[in-house]
């Protein structure tokens, strides 16, 4: 077995082993709307015969710390109230009453022995649908959650857990892979799989019940055949898997609408070889443009029926939701997170900080590299300290040149992801009259991996030799590990049970 | 000249690998620290707050009800403690006379969450059934800035003995409540095998059975083994240059 691949294994397994271990960690319903789209899936696996004879509740008088605010099935309410979520929903010092000298809390066993009815009181679940389709990943999951219907809700809520770190596994198979075919190295490729599997962030989110699973699995494997694509050109295997990806993220969650902007693209770069008469040209990128309006027209269309948009195009609410979002620019805004209740002021705004110092040296290389391209030693060559400075930055042998069009790709898919959160936003602070999704970077995630290609790109630039690139790279992995240890070690398990 | 950059290199990857031991020899050490367990007979009730104003200061009685009592955790009512503000901490004997232990936080707080304070000591081993006094003085450079702290009604009965005093700054008994500090004893077992059993048991509720016991154990163990092994692997692979 190469060296290359044992490692690779060892990423997989310590990742594995270190999302088996968060999944312990975190309490029921205690993840991202984890109880929210938990219901949907025994809505899902339910009998839709029964009929819900709960009066709907008002949304607005939903409160975070109670689930039993929530239009949630039975099963969920009890079982919120035996393992005391509230305690530990919506504030950073309270405890749940652990039963001393014991392995199971209170109340557990008899939880566990009572047999529920599957064909309990469901409601129509509130949120986590797309209009009145629900999605590919609730479906699916509710064939597990039916199969083991006899099992207790610990057993299904957290195999279902197990699956969603069963899934991310391929993520992180996906990621080395996006790497290697961006261009690196397999040194370099191996140490930002191994950033991304450790990367605090999403490694929390990947232990979570949520349809982002399988976008983010979805969206990376689109990436990857976007990348081959574009390397090797069309065949019709991946043609087919393009397909599949798009539909199937588009089938799990309207956010996989921004997949057009890179098939577009596509399609434009395919043409473009293909013919060469400028007219038909000038014709091509007529229609890709005519094609693009009518998705946007289509998507507006569909957000008017369904969700009753008003006031979409004021140009005075639009400043509104503007100047609200620059101004909860904040700690949130970044690839890399953090834990709230890791205090404003500890090392997690320390560490975001810190790594945006990285981030602007890549950003700053990106610029080098993009708008100068070795024009500028004309005006430094009678200084010879400029000179030497000059020839310390790879400007002339830049991978500019030689992966332009994976580089414009990589920012389509940023700026594409951007674009739909941003007016999704925007719907919603509409309809509901605030920024309900806000700018949590939770929604970026999909794009992870081109964010670090992104960054490895701009700080090449600036880095000579392929040695010094590997050492600042080892450095970061070194710098993400040990964050995440003190994620786990200093801020989870005293937050929950010290 | 191939030498030099050959041992620099090398050097690198040691530095890499030190500094990894190092950092997480510094995790488990606070690990270890914060591996102290409260009584959950009680729960942070928030109910109304006393001020406190510079050189103030406020006396509480606790019963230890165990060995061990190795922290203090409050509650500071409305916003973090700002530059310039302190607070002086001491924990004495029952006649409030001989100091046990004293620490003064600083604000702005770094390594605290928003409301909790923790005021962690050395372990008093025997400290079971056994009366302290703490006592909590605001120490400000400003005479007009005060800080809130938390009461508890429910607490009292459980493990506080007498009632809450405020003392004005020339120590002299101002106000007397019916009340307690809205607060949380912790503390530490007799070893560190007991303290993880503690903290095994803790996680293990409401989970089921394939995340419980001795699964969480052996989680917990290869996460640990496999991240230093995969750490070494990785920056030795990376590091030899062919």
């Amino acid at each position: 077995m190469k060296q290359k691949n044992i490692i690779l294994f060892l990423i997989l397994i310590t990742f594995l082993l270190k999302e088996i271990f968060l999944v312990a960690l975190f309490p029921i319903f205690k993840g991202q709307d984890e109880a929210r789209h938990y219901n949907t899936i025994q809505y899902l696996a339910n009998d839709k015969q029964k009929i819900c004879n709960t009066k709907i509740l008002d949304s607005t008088k939903q409160l975070k710390q109670n689930l039993n605010t929530y239009n949630f099935s039975d099963e969920i309410k009890e079982t919120s109230l035996i393992a005391q979520s509230r305690k530990i929903r919506g504030n950073d010092y309270e405890r749940i009453n652990f039963l001393e000298n014991s392995w199971d809390g209170i109340g557990e066993e008899q939880a566990k022995e009572k047999q529920i009815p599957y064909l309990q009181q469901s409601c129509f679940p509130d949120v986590v649908h797309n209009g009145n389709h629900f999605s590919f990943y609730h479906t699916v999951m509710s064939y597990w959650e039916r199969h083991f219907q006899q099992k207790n809700i610990f057993f299904r809520f957290y195999s279902l857990r197990l699956i969603s770190v069963l899934l991310a596994s391929t993520i992180i198979v996906l990621v080395y892979y996006i790497f290697l075919n961006l261009g690196f190295s397999s040194k370099v490729s191996l140490i930002l799989t191994a950033i991304f599997s450790f990367h605090p962030k999403i490694g929390i989110y990947f232990t979570n019940i949520n349809y982002d699973i399988f976008l983010i699995l979805f969206w990376n494997f689109n990436i990857l055949l976007t990348v081959l694509i574009l390397k090797k050109g069309w065949s019709w295997t991946r043609g087919v898997f393009y397909i599949l990806s798009f539909i199937l993220a588009l089938a799990t969650k309207l956010t996989a609408l921004a997949l057009v902007f890179p098939l577009l693209f596509l399609i434009y770069l395919g043409m473009k070889n293909e013919v060469k008469n400028k007219k038909q040209k000038l014709f091509i990128i007529w229609l890709i443009s005519f094609f693009f309006l009518l998705i946007i027209l289509l998507f507006v269309s569909f957000l008017k029926t369904k969700i009753m948009v008003n006031n979409l195009f004021n140009w005075s609410s639009f400043k509104k939701y503007l100047i609200t979002t620059i101004a909860n620019l904040g700690i949130n805004s970044n690839y890399w997170g953090e834990i709230k209740w890791g205090g404003k002021n500890s090392y997690f705004s320390v560490y975001i900080q810190e790594i945006k110092y990285l981030e602007w040296l890549a950003g700053i290389g990106l610029l080098l590299g993009c708008c100068f391209k070795g024009k500028l030693k004309f005006f430094i060559k009678k200084n010879k300290f400029l000179v030497e400075l000059w020839n310390m930055i790879n400007f002339k042998n830049n991978i500019f040149k030689k992966q332009k069009k994976l580089i414009v790709l990589v920012i389509i898919y940023l700026l594409a992801l951007q674009i739909t959160i941003r007016v999704a936003d925007y719907v919603i602070y509409n309809t509901v009259g605030h920024g309900a999704l806000g700018m949590p970077a939770r929604y970026w995630l999909p794009n992870l991996s081109l964010h670090l290609a992104l960054l490895v790109w701009g700080w090449k630039v600036l880095i000579k030799k392929e040695n010094y690139l590997i050492n600042l790279l080892l450095f970061f992995f070194l710098w993400i590990v040990l964050f995440n240890f003190y994620q786990v070690f200093n801020v989870i398990i005293p937050h929950f049970y010290l | 000249m191939i030498l030099k950059s050959k041992f620099s290199f090398i050097n690198f990857k040691y530095i890499l690998i030190a500094s990894f031991i190092v950092g997480l020899f510094f995790i488990f050490f606070f690990f270890y620290y914060k591996l102290q367990f409260c009584n959950f007979e009680n729960t942070f009730q928030k109910d109304s707050k006393i001020e406190l104003k510079a050189y103030e200061s406020l006396n509480q009685k606790i019963i230890s009800s165990k060995n061990n009592l190795s922290e203090i955790e409050f509650l500071l009512g409305g916003n973090n403690l700002k530059t310039g503000d302190k607070i002086e901490l001491t924990l004495s004997d029952s006649q409030c006379q001989k100091i046990l232990h004293q620490k003064i936080i600083k604000g702005p707080q770094t390594l605290s969450t928003k409301y909790s304070f923790h005021f962690s000591f050395i372990p008093l081993k025997k400290s079971a059934n056994k009366i302290y006094c703490f006592k909590i003085k605001y120490l400000s450079s400003q005479k007009k800035k005060k800080i809130r702290l938390y009461q508890n009604n429910k607490m009292k009965d459980n493990y506080l003995q007498e009632d809450l005093f405020l003392f004005n700054k020339e120590s002299q008994l101002k106000q007397k409540f019916k009340t307690s500090l809205a607060l949380r004893l912790k503390y530490k077992n007799d070893n560190i095998k007991q303290d993880l059993q503690q903290l095994n048991q803790r996680i293990s509720q409401y989970k089921p059975s394939f995340l419980k016991k001795n699964w969480l154990t052996s989680l917990f163990i290869f996460f640990v083994l496999f991240t230093i092994i995969l750490t070494i692997k990785l920056i030795s692979y990376c590091s030899n240059e062919n």
